[in-house]
């Protein structure tokens, strides 16, 4: 199997600006079953810098999955969002927005930019769990991807 | 126009055609074409008397000159010259008398006064109006010519008498005219009836012109204004005769910015005899701008020139009261647009942190739920009750702003299909209550499908929700009344007391405990809202212990509506 999964920890990159659902899914994340290491940027532009590795983030693993928030400082989520989709080296990784929004234009525009799935953040913490352990599950075990070189 | 110009103005007009016929004491009748004469005044009709017999004298001196002795026997000829002031003069006597008075030829002035009966009689009556010339033949006077017209105002017929008498005063030869009482009168009535119709015409013209609001005018084509109608001041301040002199206090006064415009129509009216329609700012003698509607039909030639009669209108007042009324509705708009994207961003946004408060707290409670005392997993449960309910809340603020924000372009929806989306959400609460729901079948009408569904779901779901102690059973159907469709929702439920029949349509007003009738209060505002936004209204009757009827009307569909249905 190719699976990242298959080999060492999967690397979720998480591009969250409130420390409060970081630590939530990190939580969620922890009560799963997943080997990970877990990548945290706190605004659009930290995002790309990470994604790039660039300066400090130089060592940084090209990350397996990429949980990505719409509203964010600096860079906007939208705009993180179709970055990654342009480039070559990133443009295979899937991008799981997580949203507070339910907002149709939103929705729209996410797929527009190439997301690979939508989901709205739920307010119930044990749906929020189920979630995160529903994206895990998809993504990073039944989904296959290819190999990485 | 005054009466007195008017009148002078048709005299002036007429008398070109006229020709001076007979005066009457006071009266001078003048003969118009055919049937038509006019009156002049006193004056006028004696000047014209001495006329005639100066003429008259003139050509009696010219035949003196041919034949100095028998000068007077010649006045026979008076017959032919006197003919020939009028052809409806009719000549019923004449004649030529010696120094003592009897006939030469023709009859004897008493045989005149004979004929003429009481109509006129020489010298006794004052009935008329005599014109005297004198005849002078090497400058001496050897006679007089005299001319008497009687006075017509008796409707009798009018006589003209020519009479020549010696430088003695001896009658030495006359001739009478007759002028009928038939042409007279007829002449006489259609005058009267032309003189009434004008006055009245002109009392109309002049109420009309000072008592109408408006002010009309008379304008050329250069932009001179040559009438204003007397009540400009009122409008205006200034005086039809200062703006008619100087043209600058009209045009110089127009606001800049509708100059143009103004100009423009002015021009097109004259040019291509457009319509002139155009509402301008003007500013007053007292320096306040006020708004005019100013408008013209056409133009028309007179004397050479080119004119336009037109009417203006001080629209001050409608326009402050138009300019408010939309800025209100431009104000309400853009409140009401506010609120819902208030209600919208606010619910939105409390969202965030709500999520935090209800996820830690819950976090809290799964990771520590026994690990501390019993108080603790008490305060942790009710923190996460009020979170919930709170979520609850803006969720149900959120849907009843969308309402107003979401609102789809109407489309004709069946009924039926909305009320089976209805009752398929709410399968659950119908299988637990055991309620038997009677659907008799619904109209399609224009609407938003989501709405209507959302509408009878509530309304249904509340009927069901508020159930009473028999077996639950709820009754929807639909009649046509008038351009509506009537739906009602009946159940056997608890009722409402009609007292707060209002109440309950208010957004998050609820008449029952939590523990008894869960829910925020929502459902029926967002009810009133959707019918409303379908251009309808929302009721109910009510009887506590009996049940509640909700009743509510949407506009039946029209044909256009059926087409659009079809094509769409």
């Amino acid at each position: 199997m190719n699976h990242p999964a298959s080999c060492g920890p999967v690397e979720i990159f998480l591009v969250e600006d409130n420390p409060g659902d970081v630590r939530l899914t990190r939580e969620a994340l922890k009560e799963g079953k997943i080997y990970h290491n877990l990548w945290v940027a706190k605004d659009g532009e930290e995002a790309l810098a990470m994604l790039h590795r660039k300066g400090e983030y130089s060592d940084i693993p090209v990350p397996d999955i990429i949980l990505l928030d719409l509203n964010l400082p600096r860079v906007d989520g939208r705009d993180v969002l179709a970055r990654i989709k342009e480039e070559e080296e990133l443009k295979m990784i899937p991008v799981v927005v997580l949203t507070s929004s339910e907002a149709e234009q939103d929705v729209l525009k996410a797929y527009n930019l190439h997301a690979n799935c939508f989901v709205t953040k739920p307010v119930d913490l044990e749906q929020f769990m189920m979630v995160v352990r529903a994206i895990e599950s998809f993504w990073l075990t039944i989904v296959k991807m290819p190999t990485r070189i | 126009m005054s009466g007195s110009s008017v009148y002078i103005g048709i005299k002036q007009h007429l008398s070109r055609r006229l020709l001076p016929l007979a005066a009457g004491m006071g009266v001078l009748i003048a003969l118009l074409a055919p049937a038509t004469y006019v009156v002049i005044e006193q004056k006028s009709v004696q000047h014209l008397t001495d006329l005639y017999a100066g003429d008259l004298a003139a050509k009696l001196q010219d035949l003196a000159l041919e034949a100095p002795e028998l000068w007077k026997y010649q006045t026979y000829k008076f017959a032919d010259i006197t003919r020939g002031f009028h052809p409806a003069l009719d000549l019923i006597g004449f004649g030529v008398l010696d120094e003592k008075g009897t006939p030469i030829a023709g009859y004897s002035s008493n045989d005149v006064n004979k004929m003429l009966g009481k109509d006129l009689s020489l010298g006794e009556d004052l009935l008329y109006t005599k014109g005297t010339a004198p005849i002078v033949f090497n400058n001496r006077r050897v006679g007089t010519v005299e001319i008497f017209v009687s006075d017509n105002r008796l409707k009798q017929n009018t006589y003209v008498l020519f009479c020549i008498s010696s430088a003695v005063g001896v009658l030495l030869a006359f001739t009478v005219f007759r002028f009928p009482v038939r042409v007279v009168g007829r002449m006489e009535e259609s005058l009267a009836e032309v003189i009434d119709a004008l006055q009245k015409s002109e009392r109309k013209y002049r109420s009309l012109v000072n008592n109408i609001p408006d002010v009309t005018w008379t304008a050329d084509n250069k932009g001179n204004t040559l009438f204003l109608s007397p009540n400009l001041p009122r409008v205006y301040g200034f005086t039809p005769d200062e703006v008619c002199r100087d043209p600058s206090l009209w045009f110089g006064r127009i606001h800049p910015e509708d100059l143009e415009r103004v100009k423009d129509a002015f021009v097109s009216l004259f040019l291509e005899g457009g319509t002139f329609d155009v509402e301008y700012r003007i500013r007053r003698k007292d320096g306040e701008w006020i708004w005019l509607h100013d408008r013209a039909v056409g133009t028309y030639e007179r004397g050479g020139e080119l004119l336009a009669d037109g009417l203006f209108t001080d629209v001050t007042e409608h326009k402050q009261v138009v300019e408010k009324l939309a800025e209100q509705s431009r104000e309400l708009a853009r409140s009401n647009a506010e609120l819902e994207q208030f209600a919208y961003v606010a619910s939105h946004d409390l969202q965030e942190p709500l999520r935090m408060v209800s996820s830690y707290m819950q976090l809290l409670s799964r990771r520590y739920k026994g690990k501390l005392d019993e108080d603790a997993d008490e305060f942790i449960a009710y923190a996460v009750d009020g979170a919930n309910r709170m979520q609850r809340l803006i969720n149900d603020l959120l849907a009843y702003s969308r309402v107003g924000s979401k609102g789809k372009e109407p489309q004709p929806i069946d009924c039926n299909d909305v009320m089976r989306q209805a009752l398929d959400n709410l399968q659950e609460a119908v299988r637990e209550a055991a309620v038997e729901i009677v659907v008799s079948p619904l109209p399609t009408i224009m609407g938003d499908e989501v709405q209507l569904m959302q509408l009878f779901q509530n309304l249904i779901g509340n009927a069901i929700k508020f159930h009473g102690d028999d077996p639950p059973r709820v009754e929807v159907g639909a009649e046509a009344r008038g351009a509506d469709w009537l739906f009602s929702v009946h159940d056997n439920g608890i009722g409402i007391e009609a007292k707060n029949f209002e109440r309950i349509f208010q957004i998050f007003q609820r008449l029952h405990d939590r523990s008894h009738y869960p829910g925020t209060g929502i459902g029926l505002a967002v009810c009133k809202k959707i019918v409303e936004r379908h251009h309808g209204t929302i009721w109910l009757e009510s009887e506590p212990g009996k049940g509640t009827t909700f009743h509510f009307t949407i506009p039946a569909m029209k044909v256009s509506d059926d087409l659009k249905g079809g094509v769409s």
